[in-house]
């Protein structure tokens, strides 16, 4: 558990933040540019002074203004990805890579150095000098680097805004899959709602240096009174279980917790692989009887929760398959010929999922 | 035989006050421009004080801080029965305050250059103050670190008349290049005076030149 509370005063900004974070699973800190996400993560890491400062990681106190107590950035283990990282001029690949590696007991690194450099394929490009590599590479030894010093918390602070879209995705799904083999907790801000569901277990959502709600992803995501439902590209995370794919139409069937979904994208996975898939508010629509006949693949039953009337003639309708909640766009005008109100039974019709896990 | 004592002894003098002024002006200069505060500014402005005064004032003053009844001279002669003044150790002592500022500036411009993006990275990586110092600003300040020790060598090679004051041109013992010199032009032994002189020209030029192409290839 990450407990914290910082009150900070620079120049015109004014930080005052306090929560608690799992120090298990993948938190997300979602904001505008200039909320203060940066300087909350260096806060963190203990990068800034003059600040108000308690954290605590666990029972280890971290920083403590009251007390005289400050754990200097390089004892804490912390691990921490720029935005732009930094390499020492003219240092290689492998240089990089072994900085935080050798520093650190033996007893404390996880597994080798070239079976990491390999999972990150970049055991041909050891002896490459870091400033010859493309803007994806040298994020990725950036954050192998981190890696290497064995932390026991990584904190990136949008690594991979710099990168073009394709590649970002599949440099979240190999932070992802690392997430998975190696239980680290990570702290990652970004201003990408999509990117910012997708990642979370969960969620912080700052708002002008002040703590705007603090949670579980699924819950604060699919929450119509918070600013992340409400935009024009909110969109809700299901995980759920690989079932089986037909090859014959191309459809894989993925089970949640409360139903079933079809998708066409993506390739077969294992029986019983998660995946987390990701639904847009906007390929949502709502009927109040079944459609009998329809091009969409999945039509699910669901509860209205509460809607909200958007500014651009739009409603978003918070909806729940069971307890799985969802989202839903539409017109006001069919809102009010639909008649919604919060209790009423829907059909949800799925017209995209978009998967993100392969 | 010709006398060269005063250039090896110059030459001896240099070095250990380089090599003494790096240990203590690359922590110094850390120190000046890690924060802005008014002490740290006034430090500056006094590391700085020995550009503005002449030599022979600054020698003045030394030579009473270093002699039998000055606070650093008392000390000498509680511990070893001696003043500094008039002795080696009193002149790198005064060929330290002489050359701190040239050492100090070409360190603090260097270290506010630095940026700070390196040693947060480093820390981060797990690496202590020392550990960053040695590790990452070192490498990174090695033109601004061989430009502070050129500077100091050749600052301190050249001096005149602080070695005069507090040293008293002892032959032998105090008798630096840039004194003999001055005594071999006085006893008209322009020949002597020529010889070390272009030594001292070629010395001076060689420095420069290779601090020069070091420093110029790196950029």
């Amino acid at each position: 558990m990450l407990t914290f509370r910082f009150q900070l005063r620079q120049g015109g900004f004014d930080l005052d933040v306090q929560g608690i974070l799992p120090a298990q699973g993948r938190s997300v800190i979602f904001g505008p540019s200039g909320a203060g996400k940066t300087t909350l993560l260096r806060l963190m890491a203990g990068l800034e002074r003059g600040a108000q400062a308690r954290i605590a990681y666990g029972d280890e106190l971290w920083e403590d203004r009251e007390q005289g107590v400050r754990i200097p950035p390089h004892s804490r283990r912390v691990g921490l990805v720029f935005q732009h990282p930094v390499f020492l001029p003219g240092c290689t690949v492998e240089q990089a890579l072994r900085y935080g590696w050798r520093r650190r007991p033996p007893a404390e690194r996880r597994g080798t150095f070239a079976a990491a450099a390999e999972r990150f394929g970049l055991s041909a490009q050891l002896q490459r000098r870091v400033v010859t590599l493309s803007g994806g590479e040298r994020q990725r030894v950036a954050l192998l680097r981190a890696l290497l010093a064995a932390p026991r918390l990584l904190l990136l602070d949008e690594p991979f805004s710099g990168i073009d879209k394709e590649l970002r995705a599949t440099l979240l799904h190999a932070l992802e899959a690392l997430h998975a083999a190696e239980a680290l907790p990570m702290i990652y801000v970004t201003h990408s709602a999509e990117e910012a569901v997708r990642f979370a277990d969960h969620l912080l959502l700052l708002e002008a240096g002040r703590v705007r709600a603090l949670g579980p992803a699924d819950k604060l995501a699919a929450d119509i009174s918070l600013p992340l439902a409400r935009r024009p590209d909110a969109v809700v995370a299901i995980n759920t279980e690989f079932v089986k794919h037909d090859a014959d139409d191309g459809v894989s069937r993925l089970a949640f917790s409360d139903g079933e979904l079809l998708v066409t994208a993506g390739r077969p996975a294992a029986p019983g692989a998660r995946l987390r898939v990701l639904v847009h508010a906007r390929d949502v629509s709502l009927a109040r009887t079944r459609p009998q006949t329809s091009s969409i693949l999945n039509v699910l039953p669901a509860r209205v929760v509460a809607l909200a009337e958007l500014p651009d003639a739009a409603v978003v309708v918070s909806l729940r398959i069971g307890n799985t909640p969802l989202l839903a766009r539409v017109s006001r005008r069919s809102a009010r010929e639909l008649d919604l109100q919060p209790g009423c039974a829907v059909y949800a019709q799925v017209k995209g999922v978009a998967l993100q896990n392969p | 035989m010709f006398d060269w004592s005063p250039l090896v002894l110059s030459v001896e003098l240099a070095t250990v006050t380089t090599f003494l002024l790096l240990l203590t002006g690359i922590p110094l200069a850390w120190w000046l421009v890690r924060r802005k505060t008014i002490v740290r500014r006034a430090a500056y402005a006094l590391v700085a004080l020995p550009l503005a005064l002449p030599p022979t004032v600054l020698g003045f003053y030394l030579l009473l801080a270093l002699g039998p009844h000055g606070p650093l001279g008392a000390l000498a002669v509680r511990w070893s029965g001696a003043s500094f003044a008039f002795t080696f150790t009193g002149l790198v002592i005064a060929s330290m305050v002489y050359s701190l500022p040239l050492v100090v500036q070409p360190l603090t411009s260097g270290f506010e250059r630095l940026d700070t993006h390196h040693l947060e990275t480093a820390a981060l990586l797990g690496a202590g103050p020392w550990d960053r110092l040695v590790s990452v600003v070192l490498p990174l300040l090695r033109a601004d670190v061989l430009t502070a020790a050129v500077l100091g060598f050749i600052h301190t090679f050249g001096e005149f008349g602080v070695v005069l004051m507090v040293g008293g041109d002892i032959p032998g013992r105090t008798r630096v290049l840039s004194l003999a010199i001055y005594d071999h032009v006085q006893a008209l032994e322009y020949h002597q005076a020529d010889l070390l002189s272009a030594v001292a020209v070629g010395m001076s030029f060689t420095a420069l030149l290779l601090l020069y192409l070091i420093t110029q290839r790196r950029r």
